[in-house]
């Protein structure tokens, strides 16, 4: 019942003011069907205290109501939130293991291959929050490719995948870098722009 | 028309593009040799009938650079909407099906 009303607020609304109304009519002894009664309060003062009671009613379940409805949409915002703010903590960690590999940040066969595991294992938690999340996070298909972007173009890299030790550590990956800081960019907008 | 349980008759990680990628097993390339080498010339796209199914209902995880190995390497003998009408894929996950998506709408990398 209380998920009903949160999700049909209005028709609620619309219904307790009818209920409202019909009451208020009866209760002056006038039929809610003849229209022109409402405006005539005829001896309203016999009738005062029962009024004020049940109004004081309605406005206590119309306060009550409303803020059901406003907890739930704040409650639901905030696991909104939490959930793209995960979604960028992601992005971030994915960002600060391919910028050890742009940065060469190792020494060997042994750390590369580290690196890239990481890489690897480190979006798949990206691709889990959306999967999970896809309908709550409310992304559209664009959105949706913009944050898969960046390890499309990582996993596709001939240089970042493959190519072994000695040879990547005199490669200059200077474009790839500029490419790739572009498509990180545009995923991590997408989580701020949702978040503000 | 064959269906393939990919996760029971291949592998549940679709991850590495060739030899070279992660640990060198259940590569793009031989999933691609396996089962869709009967599409790799000019004739076999003339007709837009289904040709295979893949079922992803065991698969975990599908990687960019297998997606782009395996499917979009048919790119240069059709367009995404006719390879999804002859290879088809079933019980499969939205994020993966962007995935495999995107890859077709880029092309084959190499």
């Amino acid at each position: 019942m209380t998920k009903f009303i949160i999700n049909n607020k209005r028709i609620f609304y619309f219904i307790a003011i009818i209920i409202f109304l019909v009451y208020l009519s009866f209760s002056l002894y006038i039929y809610p069907w003849q229209f022109k009664h409402y405006f005539l309060l005829v001896d309203f003062r016999n009738y005062y205290s029962i009024i004020t009671g049940i109004t004081g009613i309605f406005i206590g379940l119309f306060y009550y109501f409303h803020r059901l409805y406003t907890d739930h949409k704040n409650t639901r915002n905030s696991i909104f939130r939490q959930r793209l703010s995960l979604l960028l903590d992601e992005l971030n960690t994915f960002d600060s293991y391919v910028d050890k590999f742009f940065n060469k940040d190792f020494s060997n066969q042994k750390e590369l291959d580290a690196i890239r595991n990481k890489i690897a294992r480190s979006f798949e938690l990206v691709e889990i929050i959306l999967k999970e999340n896809l309908t709550a996070l409310d992304l559209t298909g664009k959105e949706i490719d913009s944050i898969l972007e960046p390890n499309s173009f990582i996993d596709n890299s001939t240089y970042i995948t493959e190519v072994v030790f000695p040879e990547l550590i005199f490669a200059d990956l200077s474009d790839i870098k500029d490419a790739y800081i572009e498509k990180i960019k545009d995923a991590k907008r997408v989580c701020i722009i949702k978040t503000i | 028309m064959e269906k393939i349980d990919v996760g029971e008759e291949f592998y549940y990680r679709l991850a590495n593009r060739n030899n070279l990628q992660g640990n060198g097993k259940h590569t793009a390339e031989s999933f691609r040799k396996k089962y869709l080498q009967a599409l790799d010339n000019e004739e076999a796209w003339e007709e837009e009938l289904s040709y295979i199914t893949f079922d992803f209902k065991n698969v975990k995880r599908i990687g960019p650079s297998f997606a782009n190995e395996a499917f979009a390497y048919f790119m240069k003998y059709t367009d995404p909407e006719t390879f999804l009408k002859k290879v088809v894929f079933i019980n499969i996950d939205e994020v993966d099906k962007k995935i495999i998506r995107k890859e077709l709408d880029s092309g084959y990398k190499r």
